[in-house]
């Protein structure tokens, strides 16, 4: 039946038009997300923007204004359904763990199971896929961040949840820990093969962990896709501000090719009913910036030196400042006359208005 | 972090929401219990009706007996505030050698009964009596009720803010006032009050003290027999106090909405260095401790002394020990199994409803022994002749009187335990009051036993509602002891005396032991 064929490619998550407000402040206006079975999904929003919100709806410890959430097929909340959060099979894993201090890992870990010995056995195999086994006997405030961090996942993977959503799961580590964490807990849900949301504000961390990238601002999500499209092919100037550094640009469509201040770009698409002559908006990253003795003119200006790169002002002749992403050997000392020129495709967008 | 955490955690302690009725109905019982003393209490004072009521109030004695009681309670208050808070800081914060032994020695003038310290101090000399010598026994007596709240309230307070204090410039004296004992300002606070009501209501130590303070007014008034009209319109006065000091307490907690960081562990922080202060803070505890506990019991030691050759009547202790701690202990479960849902509720869900069931049980706290026992004596009469004079009567009189003990305690307790743990639960698939029983209540266990403790042990030394509520033939060792000292009869109360000492030291340090003590040699495992 279709039924059955949809539901194997059916998405595991699906949030249509909520919407949420505390008081007077609107902090979800209108969500669509859709989570397909099997990835990881990132949340990805400045602080404030609503994202632990969405999913304490998601897991059923809020309620939306309006819009609803479907968990595999089923309507858990909106539109006069409220299902409780016991009986969404959501498992949570909230910043810094919130382990039950009371309980020692496998009592922790068996929260959410039956008495028995299958469970026994489950609660030892979680521990396992999160690489604590032998810290079975111990007592949460006995963890280390990580560590805690870990249980907490092993106790949402238990039960077999739908749905696994972790909020801000590796804000609260340091950063040497925080790359290795991550690598487990996203190694653990793989092996699981469990469905997983997560929420972060942390650019990197999204695009670089997550199958998929949902990026939330001003209440709505702006953009939902895997990474690289995201990154490469913003659907607005504010989501490409928000995903990296961006040099904004005016420009002016000329054929294939869109004319700046850094010469002739390659749009990735030009936006509906641009034609030749239609002022347009171009968004390059510093790193499409490359050094080339006949291309445009610029003078050095200030490095700012990352070690594996360095970021450097460049005055354009015509008095446009710009920056570009460049190796190390590459950089040149402030005052030095280089030449450069964009590689890549560009993003466009329409222009704000006349004038720019 | 985001602020998306703060402002949804914000909105969702501001939602009114009905409480589901299983946790509801018990709490309207309870409350509705509760107030039972007030009703009858009004009922008499307006016995006569609203005009004779006002005059009897009006009068100038009747003026003269509120400051003075008021003067009593607020000085005491504030001296409790201090000791209680600085004892706390020394235990918890600073490194005093000793300070494990000090941790259960300031808790233990809980255990001293206030009519048992202040016959110490007019045995020694009688030209105490007064003002000051009932303010020196009552401090010295309840200043535990502020001090423990706030050793527990300062070991969850975050290390790291005092590190970061010491970075911002500030040197340790003002870190231990502006910062830490700053934080702490809920539990001085609810201490305070706890203070402020004992204050008024205690009887023993005004009574012994010879100072006409509101409680020993009723009792002469209700003892005198002709007038117990006036003894309830007191009474009601006094009712009237409590309801402005419950009152400040709900807009002080309001304003104050304790902050709570981090559910997991905190890192135990280095205690704070007292040099040159060592030497005052030696001379503090000494002070405090001779004054509450070492003068009380060098006292009974030296009566047990004076006995000479006469001969203990050993069975009559053993009897009124067995009575003591029967009736203690049944009074403490049933006022633990009471307190539960309110202190849920009142943890749990904020509005109207909540606060007022909570209120409803804190009121009854400041009607003096004495007459919450005439008035479950009306009770008893009334609705439950056939136990009248009972054993229910009575262990339902301390629930009245105990349950705000053990409300504050359970509610402080469960709102230690972040609601992020029952929303974990309830996602691990836990129905909403499964979550309570499986993981707020359990993880609660320490807060709560140890209120049970502490009302186990004020049932032990309660004397009042004893006297004149306890079945027919039953003698504890409070009343034992009262009826002998009454006589200035020292030798011979001196084996009650010592017997409940001895048996209230030991829940003390039990108590002092829960709250205190523990995670320290918390190396072991649950298997």
């Amino acid at each position: 039946m279709s039924a059955e064929a949809t539901h194997e490619t059916a998405p595991v998550l699906e949030v249509r038009g909520l919407r949420k407000s505390f008081g007077d402040r609107c902090v979800l206006d209108g969500v669509d997300l859709v989570v397909p079975a099997g990835s990881i999904t990132a949340v990805l929003g400045p602080s404030g923007c609503g994202k632990t919100t969405l999913l304490r709806i998601v897991a059923g410890f809020e309620h939306p204004d309006a819009g609803t959430v479907t968990v595999r097929g089923v309507r858990v909340a909106g539109e006069g359904t409220d299902v409780p959060p016991e009986r969404r099979r959501v498992g949570v894993v909230p910043q810094e763990g919130a382990l039950f201090p009371h309980l020692d890992v496998r009592r922790n870990v068996g929260f959410g199971l039956p008495r028995g010995a299958a469970s026994t056995e489950r609660i030892r195999a979680c521990l396992e896929l999160v690489g604590l086994a032998d810290r079975a006997d111990a007592r949460p405030d006995q963890l280390s961040g990580g560590q805690q961090q870990r249980v907490a996942l092993a106790r949402a993977l238990a039960p077999n949840p739908s749905l696994v959503v972790l909020d801000e799961p590796f804000s609260a580590l340091d950063t040497a820990l925080r790359a290795k964490v991550r690598d487990e807990v996203v190694g653990a849900l793989r092996a699981a093969g469990a469905t997983a949301v997560f929420v972060t504000h942390d650019q990197e961390e999204a695009l670089s962990t997550a199958d998929r990238v949902g990026v939330l601002l001003n209440g709505r999500v702006a953009q939902c896709g895997e990474p690289i499209e995201l990154y490469r092919a913003p659907a607005s100037i504010e989501v490409a501000r928000f995903l990296g550094e961006a040099v904004v640009l005016p420009g002016e469509l000329d054929r294939d090719v869109v004319r700046c201040a850094l010469g002739a770009v390659v749009p990735g698409a030009v936006p509906p009913g641009a034609s030749s002559g239609s002022f347009l908006t171009v968004v390059v990253r510093p790193e499409q910036i490359v050094p080339s003795a006949d291309g445009v003119g610029a003078t050095a200006g200030e490095t700012t030196y990352f070690g594996h790169d360095g970021l450097v002002r460049l005055h354009l002749d015509d008095g446009t400042e710009v920056d570009a992403r460049w190796a190390p050997p590459l950089l040149p000392r402030p005052g030095d006359r280089v030449g450069v020129r964009v590689v890549g495709e560009v993003a466009v967008y329409a222009a704000p208005g006349p004038g720019r | 972090m985001t602020t998306a955490v703060a402002t949804g955690s914000r909105a969702r302690r501001r939602r009114v929401e009905l409480p589901p009725w299983q946790l509801l109905g018990p709490t309207v019982v309870v409350a509705l219990v509760a107030l039972a003393p007030i009703w009858y209490l009004v009922d008499q004072a307006l016995d006569r009706g609203w005009g004779p009521a006002i005059e009897e109030v009006a009068q100038r004695r009747t003026v003269d007996l509120v400051v003075r009681s008021t003067a009593l309670a607020g000085f005491v208050t504030l001296a409790t505030v201090l000791v209680g808070a600085a004892a706390a800081w020394i235990v918890a914060r600073s490194d005093l050698p000793g300070r494990r032994v000090l941790r259960v020695a300031f808790a233990m003038p809980l255990a001293v009964p206030s009519y048992l310290s202040a016959f110490a101090w007019v045995s020694w000399d009688p030209s105490i009596a007064g003002f000051w010598g009932a303010a020196l026994v009552l401090v010295a007596t309840s200043y535990p009720y502020v001090y423990l709240p706030v050793v527990a309230a300062l070991g969850r307070i975050d290390p790291a803010q005092e590190e970061i204090a010491r970075s911002l410039g500030w040197g340790e004296g003002r870190i231990a006032v502006g910062l830490t004992l700053r934080q702490a300002r809920p539990a001085v606070l609810a201490g305070a009050l706890l203070v402020a009501q004992y204050a008024y209501m205690d009887f023993g130590a005004v009574a012994t003290m010879r100072y006409e303070a509101f409680t020993w007014v009723v009792y002469g008034a209700y003892r005198a027999g002709f007038n117990p009209t006036r003894a309830a319109l007191l009474s009601v006065v006094l009712v009237a106090v409590s309801i402005v000091l419950v009152t400040a307490e709900g807009i002080a907690r309001g304003r104050v909405d304790a902050s709570r960081v981090g559910g997991g562990a905190a890192r135990r922080g280095r205690p704070v260095r007292l040099g040159r202060a060592t030497g005052p803070a030696a001379v503090f505890v000494v002070v405090v401790l001779g004054v509450a506990l070492a003068f009380p019991v060098v006292s009974v030691v030296s009566w047990s002394l004076w006995r000479g050759g006469e001969a203990v009547a050993f069975g009559e202790v053993f009897s009124a020990l067995w009575a003591t701690v029967g009736v203690s202990a049944i009074a403490a479960l049933v006022t633990a199994v009471a307190a539960l849902p309110v202190g849920l509720l009142a943890s749990r869900y904020r509005g109207w409803i909540a606060r007022r069931l909570e209120q409803a049980t804190y009121v009854a706290h400041t009607l003096p022994g004495v007459v919450l026992a005439i008035s479950m004596v009306y009770v008893g009469v009334r609705l439950l002749r056939p136990v009248y004079q009972e054993l229910p009567v009575l262990a339902l009189a301390y629930v009245v009187a105990f349950l705000p003990l053990l409300v504050g305690s359970v509610r402080a307790a469960i709102e230690a335990v972040p609601e992020r743990l029952e929303d974990i639960a309830r996602s691990l698939g836990t129905s909403r009051s499964g979550a309570w029983w499986r993981v707020t209540l359990p993880a609660a266990r320490p807060g709560i036993a140890a209120g049970t403790a502490l009302v186990f042990l004020a049932t032990m030394k309660e004397l009042p509602i004893t006297l004149l509520l306890r079945p027919t033939g039953t003698e504890t060792l409070a009343t034992r002891l009262w009826g002998h000292t009454t006589l200035s009869d020292y030798s011979a109360a001196a084996p009650f005396a010592l017997t409940l000492l001895v048996v209230a030291a030991v829940p003390t340090a039990l108590l002092s032991g829960l709250l205190l003590v523990r995670g320290r040699e918390d190396g072991g495992h649950v298997g």
